[in-house]
């Protein structure tokens, strides 16, 4: 997170640094839409230090999403979540991964919410690189 | 001199203070080519300010001279 | 654009760390340009002023601190020279000698005892007021006028001098009859009295019943005997006819005589005439001091550059560092 921005900014930096992307208001729209998705959307114009580390965690997530990337990869992304935000983030994930055509490629120890995924491997299976 | 001293700062510590912004920006794809500009966008309105500064302390200086040395030469040489 | 938007953004939120940096790098970039500034200045005060007295007559030793003390009123106190000097210059018909007292100061300001030839000399210019004509009076520079927020009809003391208290001397209070026009020049810095005056103050020259006493400063009117209680020395229309000099005027100080020669071929005879190194007095052409200061200072700079490159280049390694 970015200290210097607002949590509006904050999602919308990728358009910032990234010639190609071009931030008009569609991409406002994206952001505010994700936002209120994640249950943040009244804390927009807030910097991180006034956000619980939740709230940061799901402005990253925002950010992740915005560009409407072809693959998101999820490293344990609701690791610091209570359930509600957990289930909310997770649907917001699969709907993103649906609406754009991508894949979502994701790590974690959550079991219940492997049903979700066309693929899951078992790390747990591998001893020493092979599966067992 | 002075002024490749001072870029030389103004760059040095915008990195070392700019170091994690960077590194995120690299994570969510930004290129060489921006993290330069980055950089560079806060080099120059740090070195445009620096400069107005010390341009207008110079002038100060420039204006009052003469009064200051004499001042300076009456002291005791 | 979005990269200065982000610079904006980021100077804008962390602004006292920003201050530092712009301060700092505002400093880097001022202190050799204004010493840029201060230094070329200088060489051209310095030089014009100097190119402008063609020359010098003084007390054999630094010409340096002759030169500073006679053209720029510095507080270097160069062995007086007698005012026989002067009048060996006048009658020789050679050149015209300027003769300067700068030994005493009042209110921070040196106080320059001449005759009325150095306002000619340096094309003084009086704002208001009128020139020297009685002895005592005074006229100010135009940047002590500022300073001590005084003009026409107000007064200054010249500062005790410890040296001369012990004689029983004290300061001499002058009227100030004239303001000179700024000249951007140690001119404007000075307190001009007659060369008389300044020989009043230094307690050569004195007069009669003319103590003011601490007690009619308190109380305006009355009187004190007690030399202990007096303060200053005043001249009156009452008591101008008292005022007499002690000893041979020729053997009166001067701080330095500047000497303006008729034509080239005066000034070489002179300064041939003073080139016997067993006289007391030098005479000496304040351009060349001048230029040899100017050319020192300049190669102690460049040294300073040279060295400042080299540190810079080659930067010792900075024990910390703050963390972002």
């Amino acid at each position: 997170m970015l200290d210097y921005l607002s949590a509006r900014q904050n999602i919308l930096y990728p358009y910032r640094i990234t010639p190609a992307l071009k931030l008009d208001s569609n991409a406002h729209a994206r952001a505010e839409a994700l936002a209120n998705a994640c249950g943040i959307g009244d804390k927009l114009d807030r910097h991180p230090n006034a956000l619980s580390q939740g709230e940061q965690q799901r402005i990253a997530i925002c950010r992740a999403l915005v560009t409407q990337p072809k693959l998101i990869l999820s490293d344990e992304a609701t690791g610091n979540l209570d359930p509600d935000s957990k289930a909310r983030i997770l649907e917001l994930l699969f709907e993103q991964a649906a609406a754009a055509s991508a894949s979502l490629l994701a790590v974690t120890h959550d079991h219940e919410l492997l049903p979700r995924f066309d693929r899951v491997i078992d790390f747990a299976q591998f001893r020493e690189g092979v599966p067992a | 001199m002075a002024a490749f001293a001072a870029i030389g700062l103004v760059v040095f510590l915008s990195y070392r203070l700019r170091a994690r912004e960077i590194a995120t920006a690299v994570k969510l794809g930004a290129r060489g080519g921006m993290v330069v500009r980055l950089l560079a966008a806060e080099t120059v309105t740090l070195m445009l300010i620096s400069s107005g500064i010390a341009a207008l302390g110079a002038g100060v200086v420039s204006r009052n001279a003469r009064a200051w040395l004499g001042w300076l030469l009456t002291l005791g040489g | 654009m979005n990269a200065l938007y982000l610079a904006f953004a980021y100077l804008r939120y962390h602004w006292g760390r920003s201050l530092v940096l712009v301060l700092v790098a505002a400093l880097i970039l001022f202190v050799p340009a204004a010493t840029q500034v201060l230094l070329s200045t200088s060489e051209r005060v310095l030089l014009s002023r100097g190119a402008a007295t063609p020359l010098l007559l003084g007390s054999r030793g630094s010409q340096l601190d002759l030169t500073m003390s006679a053209l720029y009123f510095s507080e270097e106190r160069p062995d007086p020279v007698a005012m026989r000097e002067v009048e060996d210059i006048w009658d020789g018909g050679l050149a015209v000698p300027i003769p300067v007292h700068t030994a005493f100061s009042s209110g921070g300001f040196r106080i320059v005892g001449t005759t009325l030839d150095y306002f000619d000399f340096r094309r003084l210019k009086l704002s208001e007021g009128r020139g020297l004509s009685l002895l005592g009076d005074a006229v100010i520079g135009a940047d002590v006028a500022k300073a001590m927020g005084r003009g026409v009809g107000d007064a200054l003391v010249s500062s005790p001098e410890n040296l001369f208290d012990l004689d029983g001397v004290y300061p001499l209070e002058m009227p100030i009859v004239g303001v000179l026009a700024p000249t951007n020049s140690p001119d404007d810095q000075a307190v001009f009295v007659d060369i008389k005056t300044a020989w009043v103050i230094q307690g050569i020259g004195h007069g009669h019943e003319d103590a003011v006493t601490a007690a009619e400063v308190a109380d305006g009117t009355a009187a004190l005997s007690s030399a202990a209680v007096l303060q200053y020395q005043r001249i009156t229309p009452d008591n101008i006819q008292s005022f007499h000099f002690h000893g041979n005027q020729d053997d009166f100080p001067a701080s330095a005589v500047i000497v303006v020669p008729n034509d080239t071929r005066a000034a070489t005879i002179l300064k041939g005439r003073y080139l016997e190194t067993g006289k007391p007095t030098q005479l000496i052409e304040p351009g060349a001091v001048v230029q040899s200061l100017v050319d020192r200072i300049f190669r102690i700079k460049t040294l300073l550059d040279v060295v400042t490159g080299i540190k810079l280049w080659r930067p010792s390694r900075p024990s910390v560092w703050w963390c972002s």
